[in-house]
């Protein structure tokens, strides 16, 4: 029944574009790190059995990355650039130790969920050019495993929070301007999160929760320094935002069958 | 929330495992263990800092800035065990490099003489 369910391609779609625009962004800190790391900096490496930061071509990477993500924007072979943006990403982490972070590790699960979610059946050339039989409906369950990393993320974040050391808004202080209540801020973070990570699983608080990821990233960014970071983390989000928006009511409604049939027309046109 | 009924076939079960597995994974990393632990969930939580300084010879004592000397000063890797030795070379008129990395409970500090 879980695996048999299907629903209409567009929320999935539009997750694939932000999730590959934030996947850049996360690839270009990465490379950041990497060229810091073969330039001048002291190196951490992670196992001696496995590649060095010197070993990798940055710029045969940087290169390789790049294209995956526009690619996986564009919808064309949305499955293996998805497949190559987890590969190089965990190759990445498996250089240096410092080149690892909870962010990149996020990104890699959710390349697999989008390498599965046939998330190139609208808004994308693949789409376009290329028409498939069925009913143009796609399988929901890589959009549950997409959630449900994502609430994980959320819960979690805000979990390892509830300790001393955040709680007493050093590190919040730390990343923001002076003006920011930093205690207070942190204070509001953790049951913020936790909520957002909850939230994603009621009908009646899905939406809600949403807007309130929204405005924690706003702040975020906002807020705290590393813009480039905390704007690509919140697209890696934001993917999967869609997906709750528009949860859907099994069996597959009249409007996820009125959407997969307009799409089948506009391809066919 | 997901009901009962959903879950029928082998493929289901599955897919409903690595849902468990989601929230099993993290929850068993952030309760087991010291924190912050490599490979480990951090997420800006706030665990561990790590901070350096060298001595010259007339025993003044200057603090290192560890983001001109590392790519990401991550909490979870381990300065103490190479970071001194990888110092000291870096500031020609040190005597003495030390590391000391603060996590929740425990404060480990390293000095090497160059």
């Amino acid at each position: 029944m879980l695996t048999s369910l299907r629903v209409a391609p567009r929320p999935v779609a539009l997750g694939r574009v932000l999730f590959a625009i934030g996947a850049l962004l996360t690839c270009y800190e990465g490379g950041g790190f990497l060229n810091h790391l073969q330039k001048d900096r002291i190196t951490t490496p992670v196992s001696d059995w496995l590649p060095q930061a010197a070993d990798v071509s940055l710029a045969a990477w940087f290169l390789t990355m790049a294209v995956a993500c526009v690619l996986l924007a564009l919808g064309i072979l949305a499955p293996l650039s998805a497949l190559t943006i987890a590969a190089g990403n965990v190759l990445l982490m498996a250089t240096d130790q410092q080149l690892y972070s909870n962010h990149r590790f996020f990104l890699v699960v959710l390349c697999l969920w989008f390498a599965i979610a046939r998330a190139d059946r609208a808004w994308a050339v693949r789409a376009k050019v290329r028409r498939d039989a069925g009913d143009g409906l796609v399988p929901w369950w890589p959009q549950l495993l997409l959630v449900a990393t994502l609430s994980a993320c959320y819960l979690f974040a805000g979990l390892s929070k509830a300790n001393p050391e955040f709680l007493s808004g050093d590190l919040i202080a730390s990343l923001s301007p002076d003006w920011v209540p930093a205690q207070a801020t942190a204070w509001l973070t953790v049951p913020t999160e936790i909520a957002i990570g909850l939230g994603l699983w009621w009908r009646r608080t899905r939406r809600p929760a949403l807007l309130l990821g929204v405005l924690l990233h706003v702040s975020i960014v906002a807020l705290l320094g590393a813009p480039l970071v905390f704007s690509a983390f919140a697209l890696l989000c934001f993917a999967s935002y869609p997906l709750v928006w528009t949860w859907p009511t099994f069996p597959a409604g009249p409007e996820d069958q009125a959407e997969a049939a307009a799409i089948q027309r506009s391809n066919v046109a | 929330m997901l009901t009962s009924g959903l879950v029928s076939s082998w493929r289901d079960r599955l897919v409903a495992g690595i849902v468990v597995a989601l929230f099993l994974v993290p929850a068993v990393i952030l309760l087991a263990g010291p924190k912050p632990s490599r490979f480990g969930f951090q997420m800006y939580s706030g665990y561990g800092m790590v901070s350096a300084s060298w001595e010259d010879r007339s025993g003044g004592r200057h603090e290192v800035e560890l983001t001109d000397h590392v790519a990401n000063d991550r909490a979870e890797v381990d300065w103490t065990e190479t970071l001194p030795e990888q110092l000291c070379p870096r500031f020609p008129d040190a005597v003495e490099v030390q590391v000391r990395r603060t996590q929740p409970g425990t404060d480990q500090v390293r000095t090497v003489s160059c």
